[in-house]
């Protein structure tokens, strides 16, 4: 049982960063009912998390649509925070979804995901869990949602990023998000790496009417990889192992008004994210070789807009994406170089 | 020390998204109880004869403490138990034997008696099956404060006993003495609280 707090926090520090903690079925009888089962019931509960980070990794690549001039630079740090819809806050277990688990009244029911409202046990329904005979084995409550929304001004999977974009040649910037393979915790207990890659090109510079016009227009495409490991038990040689890959594709404009520049992107954007846990759990019955396995994939347009205030060197940008997790950014920066648009006339001189 | 650090205020942040309401679940499980055996005797001229009524048997259970690898696992945030339901069955009753049972059930814990029940078992040698004896949803005639003596001491963690006196009644016995097993079966759902 204490495995599925395990469980639940190493799905906290990876989904997102901030929450997450304890348990509240029991992870032996959940393995016991059938690794279908067990996967399908953690792959609804857990959904919003897993899907809000895919939401969060292809937001905060850019506060402009003006690339740096060669070798110029720009070092930012933002929080992405993937808004969980009201629709993600419960999921449909229907029982004819399962084979040994069962609600223990009712044929279907709506039950919270991990973002779901923090539900009293007098408010959960029921499940039944049963064995490979149909015998019942244990009851427990369905297992609850954290209430963040309660705790925290909205229920949103943050993701912190750090990214480095470079000015190369005819207005095409390289963006870079990378940290080192970090490990933490006394001995290692969990670990993080993250590497991205993005381009930005100015193509008004291409286009014989729009070059002249006040603003600038540029594509931008980018990839990320963020892989998080964490150890469930160093003795048994048990780990979760956790990873995303987003991409997302833009036409992005941006419009500079003295230390102001309005920022927005239109386009596509996709992510994968899998989760599975390594190692032989031994239940009092049976034990289990990787027991979960689980993928999540979404992909739709992803418009957002945005707004960047330039102190000096200083960048203090905001925006919002428009997508089925909407999704909220502020990052802070330094940028070196900008690229000077012919129609901007910048009113800080130099930078 | 710096990594350390950042894990610290990240378990923080954790824990603290439960906020003060914490988890609450329920978990439920029907316990079985050993078995206690009953002798019952005739005398030995009333053997195949119908007999109206045997002398009184009192036999107890063992100290049945109810527990399970769930239930243990969560021993600290136990916020209550609660009994659902009992039931009984008898096994071993010799072929061609028949009796009914009056039957008064007390649940003995730390040295207190508490009746829970007095009942009359028709047909007993044919109740192999589970009997329902207490529906916490229609507690009939079951001492309800009997009932909370068995959900304290589990609660606290002690043992407690079921005493059963019987009485046969229109015994038919084709031998002179019978024994035989009450089983018991507990449906408990015990309340755990994660702070």
């Amino acid at each position: 049982m204490k495995i599925y707090t395990r469980i639940l926090l190493i799905a906290g520090l990876m989904v997102s960063m901030a929450n997450v903690s304890k348990a509240q079925f029991d992870f032996d009888s959940f393995l016991e009912a059938g690794l279908a089962d067990a996967n399908k019931l953690l792959e609804a509960y857990m959904a919003p998390a897993f899907q809000g980070i895919g939401y969060g990794v292809n937001a905060g690549w850019y506060n402009t649509a003006r690339p740096h001039k060669t070798l110029g630079f720009d070092l930012n740090i933002s929080v992405n925070a993937a808004i969980v819809p009201s629709s993600g806050e419960f999921f449909t277990f229907k029982n004819s979804d399962y084979s040994n688990v069962k609600l223990s009244n009712g044929t279907s029911a709506q039950l919270p995901t991990l973002f779901g409202p923090n539900l009293g046990a007098d408010d959960l329904p029921e499940l039944t869990f049963m064995d490979n005979s149909g015998n019942e084995t244990i009851r427990i409550s369905a297992p609850t949602g954290l209430g963040l929304e309660e705790e925290f001004p909205t229920n949103a999977v943050p993701s912190p990023m750090i990214q480095l974009g470079v000015g190369l040649i005819k207005g095409t910037d390289l963006k870079i998000r990378y940290t080192p393979d970090m490990s933490f915790g006394d001995e290692e207990e969990a670990n993080v790496k993250l590497f991205g890659i993005g381009v930005m090109h100015d193509i008004k510079q291409y286009l014989p009417v729009v070059k002249k016009l006040p603003f600038d227009l540029s594509m931008f495409v980018g990839y990320t990889n963020l892989k998080t490991g964490f150890v469930v038990d160093s003795d048994l040689n048990q780990t979760a192992e956790f990873e995303t890959k987003g991409t997302v594709v833009q036409a992005l404009v941006s419009k500079k008004i003295a230390l102001l520049t309005v920022y927005g992107g239109l386009g596509y954007a996709k992510s994968k994210t899998t989760f599975g846990l390594k190692g032989v759990y031994t239940t009092e019955t049976q034990s289990f070789t990787d027991p979960i396995d689980l993928a999540y994939e979404n992909g739709g347009v992803k418009a957002n807009v945005g707004l960047r205030v330039r102190l000096l060197f200083l960048n203090i940008f905001g925006e919002y994406s428009f997508q089925e997790y909407n999704t909220a950014t502020v990052g802070i920066g330094f940028s070196f170089r900008e690229g000077a648009s012919n129609t901007n006339i910048p009113i800080v001189p130099g930078i | 020390m710096k990594k350390n650090v950042l894990l610290i205020l990240l378990m923080a942040t954790i824990i603290s998204a439960c906020g003060e309401a914490g988890i609450q679940s329920d978990i439920s499980q029907v316990v079985e109880t050993d078995p206690v055996t009953v002798t019952l005797d005739v005398p030995a001229v009333a053997i195949g004869q119908l007999i109206n009524e045997t002398p009184p048997v009192t036999v107890e259970t063992g100290e049945i403490n109810i527990t399970s690898d769930e239930f243990d696992e969560y021993m600290d945030e136990l916020q209550r138990f609660t009994i659902n339901k009992i039931w009984y069955k008898v096994e071993g009753f010799n072929a061609g034997n028949e009796a009914d049972l009056d039957v008064t059930l007390n649940i003995i814990s730390g040295g207190n008696s508490t009746e829970l029940l007095e009942t009359t078992i028709v047909d007993a040698h044919l109740k192999t099956e589970d009997v329902l004896l207490f529906d916490k949803a229609a507690p009939g005639d079951v001492n309800p404060a009997a009932v909370s003596v068995i959900e304290s001491a589990l609660l606290n963690g002690t043992s407690f006993k079921i005493e059963l006196v019987l009485v046969g009644k229109n015994v038919t016995f084709q031998t002179a003495s019978d024994t035989f097993d009450f089983l018991f079966k507990f449906d408990v759902t015990a309340r755990v609280q994660l702070d």
